[in-house]
């Protein structure tokens, strides 16, 4: 740290400190509007901190701002790219370029050329500082990273060189997802373990001798997940993915969800998903459902589940999430009867319509009309995106 | 107290900690702010290694609580020592005390105050007498369930605890509290957002050498390097488990029990468990390997790696 004290925001006097927060809100308010969530207390936290670094020194500046603006693993790309395009940064190419460690590199390179200008009021990028919400805008495209992208792009349209890129996303997703038993205890008559505590308190007035015991016992967070999948050909494009989803939501939940796929038939995957890896699973699947890729009976299918399968694998905690594009070939009375039996049995239904995804999609193909009215969450699943979504609504409701 | 973030890297580097400065920057203002700060990152990138280092920079004690599944508040805060309130109430009755009511409160009083407090690292850390600030380690919070961090977050905001019998302790000396996470699930975002956050990439070839030179300095430059641009090539590959830092260091250090001084296929074989814990990924290793040295003609990986 060079001789000077670490607060020239303050030494440069009141007017340029003022602007300086100015372009600090300006900034903050970049990242709100790019998803990057903040709070009143991390916003001054922030400005806090620059009263005990040099912020004449970019990498410290960048470094002060990063770790007080950035709670996510995930927003570190985003923030990096608004960083670089709002303060004006001497290595441009950088930014097309959000890798980690680049602060190794970046800041000393040209020391002086940007402490010149950093000691000019904080310039703003040239993009930024005539009209900056438009500029920015504009900039966006070159700086676009390659994960968002890819959390954008539509499922049907990934190709097999995509698949692993997704796998990792998935699975982190899917974590948040994670339906657990939980091993914290409750007080109960049930005699699992003993609760000393309880038990101490309960025989005080008996001058210490324990008479009346207290027991606990297991808390079992009880949400249960009941996946139905639909593979036919309509939904061909989906299916590769789809079964990867369930692959990876299973594998993490260990025993909590059960799985179907249907098309004309229904059939249980849950065992295949469970033990086996997911190249072997996938082979496995298509030995098992023999009509893959065949025509659509959604009633037919809710029929079969509900008769054989509800009454071991549904209760009223029960998430069932039906994955289809809802184009149905089978009898309208029976989807409607099936799916009202569904709705009566869990706890909360979910359908997922990958078609859901595009603007223009309306609910019109009879199937999906005839099975709305029973549905409580209507969500698209096209795109990583959209499985975020559904991680979140899935942890606000169980 | 640390004054600068360049004394954060010096001192740290002193104690064997090859640090960025963008981490040390979290450090030093993890302190100057009087905020937890939380690392993140995959495991064996050293972030549990950044609080020891600390508290031994610092001079002072490193109080530990390793989180797990089902952690509650009487193995994290307090809890009553339960044979000792017994043994309290018995030798009251012995003495003829007890019996007469009006004499159960008293009793009370006493079992219930300090002296049957068994104290565990979170109340152990803000009761801290010390001058100098405890570093309280927080680590693998992923590892606990969601009901856990609720109750951090009261203790970290606040840097106070509430026993129902005895009232508010408040912490005399602010701790200095680092919280680590695996990223095995996702953390509650107003836990998140009370901390200063960093994330611990895998480290880069030229810092993973220098790390490796000051921790296993029998190792010779030239296996170093090999090993290390290894390591690089290895964590592109997509593993069940990708070695960390940890790792590389087992492994130099077996290499240079084997008296080894370069790596040969036969070499990477014998110690590959040193870096491999997947049957599945040595497979995959393996077959990268065999296919590389295939395209280009014999010439081993190693070497172009």
């Amino acid at each position: 740290m060079n001789g000077n004290g670490p607060a020239p925001v303050k030494k440069k006097g009141c007017k340029n400190s003022s602007l300086f927060f100015q372009h600090f809100i300006n900034f903050c308010r970049e990242l709100k509007k790019e998803g990057i969530k903040l709070t009143m207390r991390q916003e001054i936290d922030a400005c806090r901190a620059l009263n005990f670094i040099d912020v004449l020194k970019f990498a410290d500046f960048y470094a002060t701002m990063k770790t007080n603006l950035v709670s996510y693993h995930d927003d570190i790309p985003v923030f990096d790219r608004i960083f670089y395009s709002f303060w004006d940064f001497a290595e441009k190419e950088q930014t097309t370029q959000p890798i980690e460690g680049q602060e190794k590199t970046s800041p000393q390179d040209s020391p002086i050329n940007l402490e010149k200008k950093m000691a000019d009021e904080f310039p703003l990028g040239d993009a930024a500082r005539e009209n900056p919400e438009e500029n920015l805008e504009e900039s966006e495209a070159p700086t676009y990273s390659p994960a968002e992208r890819l959390k954008e792009k539509d499922f049907g349209d990934f190709g097999s060189e995509d698949l692993d890129m997704i796998k990792k996303a998935i699975a982190m997703i899917t974590q948040r997802m994670k339906v657990r038993e939980s091993r914290r205890k409750k007080a109960s008559r049930k005699k699992d373990f003993f609760d000393l505590r309880r038990t101490l308190r309960k025989n005080l007035r008996f001058g210490g001798d324990i008479i009346d015991l207290a027991w606990k016992t297991r808390k079992i967070n009880r949400t249960h997940i009941v996946l139905l999948c639909d593979v036919s050909g309509s939904m061909e494009r989906y299916s590769r993915f789809l079964i990867q989803f369930l692959y990876g939501l299973q594998q993490r939940t260990q025993g909590k969800v059960e799985t179907f796929v249907f098309s004309t038939r229904l059939t249980r995957i849950t065992h295949i998903l469970h033990r086996e890896n997911f190249e072997k699973a996938l082979v496995k699947i298509s030995q098992t459902v023999l009509d893959w890729s065949g025509g659509t009976k959604i009633g037919e299918s809710l029929k079969i589940f509900n008769r054989k399968y509800a009454a071991s694998v549904i209760d009223r905690k029960t998430i069932v999430m039906i994955i289809s594009d809802g184009w149905d070939r089978g009898d309208e009375i029976t989807l409607q009867e099936e799916m009202e039996r569904l709705k009566q049995n869990a706890y909360h239904v979910i359908w997922l319509n990958p078609l859901l995804g595009s603007a223009s999609y309306e609910p019109t193909c009879k199937g999906m009309i005839t099975a709305l009215p029973y549905v409580d969450q209507f969500l698209p699943i096209h795109n990583l995106n959209s499985l975020v979504e559904l991680g979140q609504t899935l942890y606000r409701i169980s | 107290m640390l004054k600068s973030i360049d004394e954060v890297q010096s001192a740290m580097e002193r104690a064997n900690y090859i640090c960025e400065r963008s981490l040390a920057t979290s450090i030093y203002l993890a302190q100057a702010l009087g905020k937890p700060l939380l690392l993140e990152g995959e495991a064996g990138v050293g972030k549990t290694e950044v609080a020891k280092v600390i508290a031994q920079i610092l001079q002072t004690k490193l109080i530990r609580l390793q989180c797990y599944d089902g952690l509650d508040s009487s193995h994290a805060l307090y809890e009553w020592n339960y044979p000792k309130q017994i043994l309290a109430i018995k030798i009251a009755q012995a003495q003829g005390e007890t019996g007469r009511s009006g004499q159960d409160d008293n009793i009370e009083k006493t079992i219930f105050s300090e002296k049957f407090l068994l104290t565990r690292p979170l109340l152990e850390a803000i009761t801290s007498d010390s001058d100098v600030p405890v570093v309280l380690l927080i680590d693998e919070i992923d590892r606990s369930d969601e009901e856990f961090e609720a109750f951090l977050l009261e203790v970290l905001s606040d840097f106070q605890i509430t026993i129902p019998e005895i009232g508010t302790i408040k912490a005399k000396v602010i701790p200095y509290v680092i919280v680590t996470s695996n990223g095995t699930r996702e953390l509650h975002d107003a836990l998140k957002r009370r901390c200063l956050y960093h994330w611990i990439d895998y480290p880069s070839f030229e810092k993973e050498l220098s790390i490796m030179l000051k921790k296993v300095p029998e190792v010779q430059r030239g296996l170093a390097q090999q090993v290390c641009a290894l390591m690089q090539k290895i964590r592109t590959m997509d593993l069940l488990k990708s070695p960390g830092i940890a790792e590389t260091l087992d492994w130099a250090q077996a290499l240079v029990a084997l008296n080894k001084e370069a790596l040969d296929e036969e070499t990477i074989e014998q110690t590959l468990g040193c870096i491999m814990k997947y049957r599945e990924d040595m497979d995959k290793f393996r077959q990268l390997f065999k296919a590389t040295s295939e395209t280009c003609g014999g010439c081993s990986p190693i070497n172009i790696a």
